[in-house]
């Protein structure tokens, strides 16, 4: 397959038979096969995105409610300085910063490699605090205009807690933002995760990938590609699932 | 813009000053200018495309560098480090620093090689020197921002001492107070030993050289023009002796061109694009759009590394294209919103009534119309951009040498993050503040131009 001496179309469709097989082809540089060269990657990058996720929305989430109820006070300007500066710190510099000060200076943590889970906190902080910050950005956005709707004022009108208000009513809609971020999110962790690798030294997809691309082995090249792209596809589907379930004026004949 | 009432009536004419109206886009400068976090970041964007422009004045007369020109001694430098005068630096006919009866010092009336060298370690010793004694307290030793020099020189306890500092090791000890022959406690230009010797005998005989006319190894009053002080590395060098504030400021002008070229490749084809499929309709917008939508779900940095890893090229031209190509989806998007809602409105229906082709309609009349969030769009962009070249240049898969961008000196940075900090930390925190400042730029552009999409 996309050997030389054939026709671009025969390669194709040598390329396409091969895909429908279940077969992701073979290394153009090594023995194995492309599935053999990922696989070994898939836990860590698994783990990582994980890990950055669960912190992005168990972090992000609240940050954008507080901000979002206190907006325009000293706990939103504070919360959404720091969403701010989180957007704007590239994950390639903020993964070696913090390597110089936990791992090198500290010595908290291990600078390369990962050993055991403790060594995947620096990693997936690294990765996941962009994506909080979004992901505050976003719940803030959600949550101002819902708490402007009618429904939200005729429950506070009639009497229910404050707490009650925001988590029965309005959190629901207020995440609608933050669902539909959700895929681009993981494209963009799964992205963000090939950095992240490569500065910690993990053995993930995403160093595979980058050695494979300087090395020029397109199969793995490509055969990363389309398994990410099937992911996300995949993931793409859930969401918009999951977006009816959340809202249900929208819906999906 | 055209089709708005946009005009100021002049306030003679309607007889008073309350009645004066303002354009959507004074009104939105106006906005724009209360927002000050917006306008910091207006002067901070403007003020580093300042810098990327002004790279050749600025190394020509600010840093005293070149991009490429490496320290002899090729390893990293601490900021604030001084750098030897290197030989195809213009030294002569620049106004002299030093007179000649100064740096003649067996006052023969000729310079030898030996005492050029000695002028500039007395000028290393002077600056070291900071409360101008004479001498060295042990405050001052410490401080000094040692040049480098080949490992193959450290003899005397002295250079050991030297080679601690070099290390970086923590000094807390004063009995490594070496270099102190006479015991005194203070050190005097003689004893400073390798801590002055900026100037190898070589490169003072190669500086002679400029001015050495009849070439007898000797300069006249009338072959000195006068030597300039040695320059400072202000940010540092890199891993090869290279100034860093040079490369930054070399790599700020390839990160912008790079941030700005390829928003407007992005916003040719998105604008295009969403205008066409927005104006058209029908079937032909719902296949445009679909396409769109196809191409959302795809994880799209892996795409452009597969295109640059299967064109082999790593040319410029290619990052451009290749960034600005996954960037447009979204103003596609912006721009077919925008053109629906105005395509009905009675000014489209008169230009069409006087036979406006279609093409003039979208260009002349919905565009200009659009303008407004396609400028916000396109703000947001440029950051966002300049963040995938960076990405891409870390991975070593963006900005080839001799060329070099933030990102790419980043990644150098990364690689000897342990005994060099500042090479990671300059290019990072130049990208940083700019990223925050386009980011503050483009959210209050939003603000000023459309308050209704403002969130809160």
């Amino acid at each position: 397959m996309l050997g030389p001496g054939q026709w671009g179309e025969t390669q194709y469709f040598t390329y396409i038979g091969t895909l429908a097989s279940g077969s992701l082809g073979q290394s153009m540089k090594t023995d194995l096969s492309v599935w053999e060269t990922l696989s070994a990657g898939i836990p860590f990058t698994f783990q990582l995105g994980i890990q950055a996720l669960f912190l992005a929305l168990l972090m992000g989430i609240p940050a954008g409610l507080i901000a979002g109820l206190k907006q325009n006070q000293i706990q939103d300007y504070s919360l959404m300085t720091v969403a701010m500066l989180g957007v704007s710190i590239p994950n390639f510099v903020l993964g070696p910063v913090l390597i110089m000060i936990f791992a090198l200076e500290l010595g908290w943590f291990s600078a390369v490699g990962w050993d055991s889970w403790w060594d995947s906190v620096l990693p997936s902080f690294t990765l996941g605090l962009y994506y909080t910050a979004y992901i505050a950005r976003l719940t803030r956005g959600g949550m101002l205009e819902i708490v402007r709707q009618d429904f939200i004022r005729t429950a506070r009108a009639k009497g229910l807690a404050e707490q009650v208000v925001v988590v029965r009513h309005a959190l629901k809609g207020a995440l609608l933002p933050v669902v539909s971020y959700m895929g681009p999110a993981i494209a963009a962790m799964l992205t963000g995760s090939v950095v992240v690798e490569e500065i910690f030294g993990l053995p993930g997809v995403g160093k595979e990938f980058v050695r494979s691309a300087l090395n020029r082995d397109y199969n793995v090249v490509l055969g990363t590609v389309i398994m990410y792209s099937s992911i996300l596809v995949i993931l793409n589907m859930v969401v918009d699932v999951v977006y009816t379930w959340l809202d249900p004026r929208v819906s999906y004949d | 813009m055209s089709g708005t009432s946009d005009s100021t009536p002049s306030p003679s004419e309607q007889g008073t000053q309350l009645e004066q109206g303002t354009s959507l886009w004074i009104d939105a400068l106006r906005r724009l200018r209360k927002n000050y976090a917006a306008m910091a970041g207006a002067a901070i964007v403007i003020f580093m495309g300042l810098v990327a422009i002004g790279y050749e004045v600025l190394s020509a007369n600010f840093t005293r560098f070149t991009l490429d020109e490496q320290h002899p001694y090729v390893a990293p430098k601490p900021p604030g480090s001084r750098s030897v005068p290197i030989v195809h630096y213009d030294l002569m006919g620049t106004d002299g620093e030093w007179a000649f009866e100064e740096v003649d010092t067996n006052k023969d009336g000729v310079l030898l090689d030996r005492e050029i060298q000695q002028a500039y370690w007395r000028q290393e010793f002077r600056t070291l020197d900071e409360d101008n004694d004479g001498s060295l307290s042990y405050g001052e030793y410490v401080r000094a921002p040692l040049s480098l020099p080949p490992p193959s020189e450290f003899s005397t306890d002295c250079n050991k001492w030297a080679m601690v500092r070099v290390s970086l090791a923590p000094i807390e000890n004063q009995d490594i107070f070496l270099c102190d022959a006479g015991d005194d406690g203070r050190i005097s230009f003689e004893e400073a030993g390798k801590l002055v010797e900026v100037v190898t005998i070589g490169e003072a005989r190669a500086i002679m050289a400029l001015g050495d006319a009849n070439e007898d190894g000797e300069l006249t009053p009338n072959e000195y023009g006068g030597f300039p002080a040695p320059r400072v590395n202000i940010l540092g060098t890199d891993q090869l002796g290279r100034d860093l504030l040079t490369r930054l400021i070399y790599g700020a002008r390839i990160s912008l061109a790079v941030g700005l070229i390829a928003t407007l490749v992005s916003f040719l084809i998105g604008v295009s694009w969403g205008a066409t499929a927005g104006f058209v309709g029908g079937k032909v917008d719902n296949l445009m759009m679909r396409i769109v939508d196809i191409m959302y779900g795809l994880p799209f940095m892996f795409l452009v590394i597969l295109l640059i890893s299967v064109f082999q090229t790593r040319s410029l031209f290619l990052l451009f294209m290749a960034l600005g190509a996954i960037q447009w989806l979204t103003m596609a998007r912006i721009v077919r919103g925008q053109v629906i809602s105005l395509k009905k409105q009675e000014f489209v229906e008169a230009a069409r009534c006087i036979g406006t082709p279609s093409a003039a309609i979208i260009f002349r009349h919905l565009i200009p119309n659009a303008l407004g969030p396609i400028i916000v769009y396109s703000t947001l962009t440029v950051p966002a951009v300049m963040l995938e070249e960076a990405f891409l240049s870390f991975l070593g898969l963006g900005v080839q040498a001799p060329l070099t961008s933030w990102g790419a000196l980043a990644s150098e940075g990364r690689q000897n993050m342990e005994a060099a900090p500042w090479m990671i930390i300059a290019p990072g925190l130049a990208l940083a503040v700019t990223l925050l400042s386009m980011n503050f730029l483009g959210d209050g552009l939003r603000d000023a131009l459309d308050p209704q999409l403002r969130k809160d």
